[in-house]
């Protein structure tokens, strides 16, 4: 069954399709507020409240005019831009402790924790219209014309969006070349 | 040149970091997934009415109304006053004692059966 089909029986009363809606939207949700987040606790509050907004939206909900993983996409989106908007700016890497032992592996994690820190920053810096295309785009995985439909513009604009959103990342990170361990025999490789 | 290839370098490590986050998959926890079903179904649309008392029983053919008019909570006035309209065009003869019974009867838990929305109070879901 279709999920316009389950949502529309979740407001007709039926008790069974809000659990097969949870388990099949809900793991798609989180992760995309994960990888946009890199915080758990953040991601579950998004994941929540997106949910929570298709419960409400469900007696409303029009079949026909948009599909509800699209519109959980542009829900869930949003939700993100607004938690990286209002979170403080990351503590710069010496600021971090160094691990007693210095083992290398260990100084790798936190050198990798950091690239998504500062990644997820400067993806808050960002205009929220152009975060939300290179997350879509690039943490999603999804076509231009896809993006296109969740953020209801044409996908000329979407490239437009993608290509100043990404050229901002590389900016704002590129400031922080020697802290984010690249540029010195580290060519950013994290395998 | 030596910094628009440091500029091609950090966009390469850029795209790098951001294909590797695109593979992870991180899993909602058990407990989210509670909390989520539990908003569900505090806000899934009311399915069990009130039944009127026996004083009101309807013939099979009206017991579509009587539902409806049971589900309505008691506080509910403006709602009771616009249900209580159609009710009385359809309630059996004698059948005004039992309007009261039909507010205040014993609850049970029956098929939800579908309303015109423009009987319903109510703004936007969201």
């Amino acid at each position: 069954m279709e999920d316009a089909a389950l949502l529309a029986a979740y407001a007709g009363g039926d008790r069974g399709a809000a659990a097969l809606l949870t388990s099949r939207l809900l793991p798609r949700v989180f992760a995309q507020a994960m990888r946009m987040l890199q915080d758990r606790a953040e991601a579950e509050d998004v994941a929540q409240e997106a949910m929570l907004r298709l419960w409400k939206q469900a007696p409303d909900w029009r079949a026909g005019e948009a599909k509800v993983s699209t519109w959980m996409y542009r829900v869930t989106a949003n939700l993100c831009t607004d938690r990286l908007r209002k979170r403080r700016p990351t503590e710069p890497l010496d600021a971090v402790a160094e691990p007693a032992d210095g083992r290398a592996s260990v100084l790798s994690e936190m050198v990798e924790a950091e690239r998504r820190a500062a990644l997820t920053a400067a993806l808050g810096d960002l205009p929220e219209r152009q975060a939300q295309a290179v997350s879509l785009r690039h943490l999603e995985g999804l076509s231009n014309p896809e993006i296109g439909s969740i953020m209801d513009m044409s996908v000329e604009a979407v490239e437009s969006l993608i290509a100043r959103g990404k050229r901002g990342l590389v900016q704002r990170l590129a400031g922080r070349k020697a802290d984010l361990g690249y540029g010195n025999g580290d060519d950013g490789d994290t395998g | 040149m030596v910094m628009m290839a440091t500029q091609d370098d950090m966009d390469g490590a850029v795209t790098a970091l951001l294909d590797a986050l695109r593979t992870e998959t991180p899993r909602p926890s058990d407990d989210l997934m509670s909390r989520v079903l539990a908003d569900a179904e505090a806000l899934q649309p009311e399915t069990e009415v009130i039944l009127a008392g026996p004083a009101v029983a309807a013939p099979a053919a009206d017991r579509g109304w009587l539902h409806l008019i049971g589900g309505w909570p008691a506080a509910s006035g403006l709602a009771a006053a616009g249900v209580m309209g159609l009710w009385l065009g359809y309630a059996p003869p004698g059948g005004l004692d039992g309007v009261t019974d039909a507010f205040v009867g014993d609850p049970l838990a029956v098929s939800w059966i579908e309303t015109p929305e423009d009987w319903l109070l109510g703004g936007d879901a969201l």
